[in-house]
């Protein structure tokens, strides 16, 4: 699936995050940024990795601002919470508390956001057009994204024909 | 001596041109649902249409250009007006926006990589950027739609141009449709929505109401985008010279006109037979008006509806387009409407493949205009793509060879002076001669009529209008 | 054919539109003085154009995050698209569309605002300390919007999450499609409150006019009370003594199959 997709994030991004050639796209139902990414991260599975997160400190106000609305879910079966930057759902693996579900599907979402590791943010890496910051609203100081654009083409596609 | 109860057969009695089986089937349907019918697809009645347009190739007055051999370039740019980043397309057609949810996640998918392979753009469409699409897409529209189900200024700043959605050809003045079967918690979470609701987008734009209100809008786009993209206005053709002057002033780079021939995924019947006018009238409307403004030469056009081949292709650049967008043939070159393994159109839908238009019900047997997840699996993502290149691949061919032909060595040369019409009406809204005269209804009239009124003024500057004879 | 407004130079017909708005090719007029880490502009020369490349160039590429504009003169989509933590402080009143589109930014408008405050913002808090007009926080999805004073008609509407606090009265057709989130009304609300809303509950402090198609009231919850004593709390705005809930009647839900005697709802 990898072929023809259109690409020159490598040459923006050093750390190339995410390989397209391991996306494993099934016809499920929603989309599962396990499926998307073809990876998985180590705080889905440990929720020592997310305890600390200050929430407050990490969203705008005094309160839990935008995580107001963001509550945990379902995915197959398997807890899961919504990205609205990638439309993607992330599973939660690790065995929950009970009573503090929201709270570790927030502290879970906010860690993948953090981390730079939400593919729709991580787009901007390819397609953001003038120099803006990458993570800004979670993350202070987070690298600029923007600043050399170029059109991206289709990568190992050649045009048979020309017009 | 005539007999009343007599069998009808040959007197025509009892076939009621108004009241036929299928209006009467219809007025039975409707009795029974208590609702308007929703159907997915484009208009069915008989409407004026590029079949009643031809060409006029060079012969001894007009040189042609040689097909193969001599360049005739189809490279399209959009949005050079003030995008600092102007769409630059490879051929002069790409895929319009149709939306995730009414379509399935393969087929936005295939549509994306067979777009990129022919060097064209494709469109978010309502309800949001999924991934795969924006991945598969070098040049992708992203769309600020009535409903901002999804919107995200994070993917606002992933888009190559940014269409606003004002309206349908389909069903001009109202907003999308989304049967609740397709409304997958997926597809809800992505629109904030509850599942499995009866979706029914806005009609009107929640941040804007009229022209003024949406040139500052349109300011507020440019401001969040740092002008670095194109702003395009999609219209429903209706009152498409009114409404083209007052997008015009609004400032777009690009206004895209969409005809009533243009399909949707779910709508109502009355409205997708009901509402806009044809495109081959609405074209010649919209350049009078860009020309009236004096901004012919600034902002780029756009149509689309109902387009099927290089030759409808063909004929809305002749009348004036700049680039021309496809949606239900798109989904055709993908697989819809066609017989696949598995498939029983007519035992689920009680019709042919052909005529299958139930992309509303969410149970496309090619898995195109569906969610569910055993039907996706019948579209190849990879064979769906090549399919789509292959089809904007032979369209482009085809507008290259009526270009050729005409003696254009671009086809966006390509000029209403290239066209002849085979009706009256076609005549009349594309204002092209009806074939073998020079006669234009409506315009020849008014012509002659100025003639005369010349005429008379010179008249009556000559003698003093000969009041003394 | 002879063109109804012949643009006068083509110079300026090249580089704007008719209402004079587009300015694609300005630069960041580096004007803003920067103290003790806040930045002061003043905007009363500048279009909103040089107010968000400052503003921009300040928050993103100096890493500023508190920045200060002086005279905003009601100009259109000002603060718009920010996609970063910092502190705004809009020593007046803007025009439509100010601090859209958002994603972090805590923005303080001491004046009023016009039409689509705050639309579609994703998160972070916009306060207004006097009216706001039309159309507040449309489409809005997460984040908090504070209006102290009054609000126009549509407010919220399309509302996809995030809380609207109104200290004030609210207009005509209040949460107009609202999708998700919170709207707290301590004033009275007009006509048409919650029309043809999906989901997210209207809280009113005052009287309600009248309720829209398929809005109807709910018990307060303890969660409820929490809500508006944290919310209201948190920007000092005074609390009515009570509040009544409306929420979607899910009558509509599903228009392929309603009932004979729900169908007159829709017409």
């Amino acid at each position: 699936m990898s072929d023809g997709t259109a690409g020159s994030a490598a040459q923006h991004d050093p750390q190339k995050q995410f390989d397209l050639s391991q996306r494993r796209l099934t016809t499920r139902q929603g989309i599962d940024t396990e499926e998307l990414t073809g990876r998985t991260f180590p705080y889905q599975f440990d929720p020592g990795l997310v305890e600390d997160i200050d929430l407050l400190a990490a969203t705008p106000g005094d309160d839990l601002n935008w995580l107001e609305d963001i509550h945990l879910m379902e995915e197959d079966g398997i807890p899961a919470v919504f990205d609205r930057y990638t439309n993607a759902f992330l599973k939660i693996h690790f065995d929950i508390p009970s009573g503090r579900e929201d709270e570790f599907a927030r502290k879970v979402l906010i860690k993948h956001l953090q981390e730079g590791n939400s593919y729709g943010i991580w787009l901007k890496h390819q397609h953001a057009k003038f120099p803006q910051p990458e993570l800004g609203p979670w993350l202070e100081g987070s690298a600029t994204v923007g600043e050399n654009w170029t059109p991206p083409t289709v990568e190992r596609w050649d045009k048979t024909f020309t017009f | 001596m005539t007999d009343e109860m007599a069998s009808s057969e040959s007197m025509g009695l009892g076939k009621s041109r108004i009241f036929t089986p299928e209006v009467i089937n219809d007025i039975h349907v409707k009795a029974d649902l208590g609702r308007y019918r929703m159907r997915g697809g484009g208009i069915f009645k008989k409407i004026p249409h590029w079949d009643e347009l031809v060409f006029l190739p060079g012969t001894l007055t007009r040189f042609v250009i040689e097909g193969y051999r001599e360049k005739c370039t189809t490279k399209t740019v959009l949005g050079s007006r003030f995008a600092k980043n102007p769409l630059v397309l490879d051929i002069p057609i790409y895929i319009t926006g149709m939306s995730f949810g009414a379509l399935s996640l393969e087929a936005k998918m295939a549509l994306a990589k067979g777009a990129s392979m022919a060097g064209t753009a494709t469109c978010s469409g309502e309800g949001g950027m999924i991934p795969p699409e924006r991945d598969f897409s070098t040049k992708w529209y992203y769309q600020v739609i009535q409903s901002r189900y999804g919107f995200n200024p994070h993917h606002l700043m992933l888009a190559d141009a940014v269409e606003f959605f004002i309206g349908q050809g389909c069903k001009v003045g109202m907003g999308g449709h989304l049967m609740g079967q397709k409304v997958t918690e997926q597809v809800a979470e992505m629109r904030s929505l509850p599942a499995g609701i009866d979706q029914r987008s806005p009609a009107r734009h929640p941040d804007w109401l009229g022209p003024d209100d949406l040139s500052l809008k349109i300011q507020e786009v440019r401001e969040a985008t740092d002008y670095q993209v194109p702003i395009q206005l999609k219209l429903g053709a209706s009152r498409v010279y009114d409404d083209v002057r007052m997008a015009a002033k609004c400032g777009p780079d690009v206004i895209f006109l969409d005809g009533a021939e243009g399909g949707t995924g779910a709508g109502p019947h009355i409205a997708t037979e009901e509402t806009g006018i044809p495109l081959l009238a609405a074209i010649p409307e919209a350049r009078r008006a860009l020309e009236d403004v004096g901004l012919a030469d600034e902002i780029d056009l756009v149509v689309a509806g109902g387009i099927r081949n290089g030759g409808d292709v063909a004929k809305c650049i002749a009348l004036g387009a700049d680039a021309i967008a496809i949606g239900s043939a798109a989904l055709m070159a993908l697989g819809s409407n066609k017989e696949v393994e598995g498939a029983d159109y007519q035992g689920t839908f009680g019709v042919s493949a052909a005529e299958f238009y139930h992309w509303h019900t969410g149970k496309d047997p090619a898995g195109i205009t569906t969610q569910d997840p055993e039907l996706r699996k019948r579209l190849d993502v990879d064979e769906g793509a090549t399919r789509v290149y292959n089809f904007l691949h032979t369209l482009t061919l085809e507008v290259q060879m009526l270009a050729r032909a005409c003696g254009k060595t671009d086809v966006h040369s390509l000029e209403p002076e290239d066209l002849a019409a085979l009706t009256t009406e076609a005549s009349a809204m594309a204002r092209v001669p009806l074939a073998g005269t020079s006669y234009i209804p409506g315009v020849t009239e008014s012509q002659t009529l100025e003639e005369i009124k010349t005429l008379l003024a010179k008249h009556v500057a000559n003698d003093g209008g000969g009041s003394d004879v | 054919m002879v063109a109804m407004n012949p643009p006068t130079d083509q110079e300026t017909r090249g580089r704007n539109d008719i209402r004079g708005l587009a300015e694609p090719d300005a630069e960041a007029p580096k004007v803003a003085r920067v103290e003790g880490g806040t930045a002061t502009f003043d905007a009363a020369d500048l279009s909103p154009r040089l107010v968000n490349l400052e503003l921009r160039r300040l928050i993103y590429a100096e890493g500023i995050r508190e920045v200060r504009i002086e005279n905003p003169g009601a100009k259109h989509s000002i603060a718009v698209g920010l996609l970063a933590r910092c502190r705004i402080t809009i020593n007046g009143s803007l025009g439509y569309f100010g601090a859209t589109l958002g994603d972090g930014p805590e923005i303080h408008i001491t004046g009023r605002v016009g039409w689509s405050v705050a639309e579609n913002m994703m998160s972070g808090v916009v306060v207004i300390d006097k009216n706001a007009g039309s159309l507040t926080g449309a489409a809005m999805r997460g984040g908090d919007l504070v209006v102290r004073g009054h609000v126009g008609a549509r407010t919220g509407i399309d509302q996809k999450g995030g809380t609207i606090v109104v200290g004030g009265n609210a207009g005509s057709m209040t949460g107009f499609m609202m999708q998700r989130g919170r709207q707290i009304i301590c004033g009275d609300v007009g006509p048409g409150m919650g029309d043809s809303m999906y989901d997210g509950e209207i809280y009113v402090g005052g009287t309600v006019a009248a309720l829209g198609v398929d809005c109807i009231e709910a018990e307060m919850t303890p969660e409820d009370e929490e809500l508006l004593d944290r919310k209201l709390g948190i920007y000092r705005i005074d609390r009515p003594d009570t509040f009544r809930k409306f929420v979607c009647g899910k009558q509509l839900y599903n228009y392929d199959n309603l009932e004979p005697s729900e169908r007159k709802l829709v017409l």
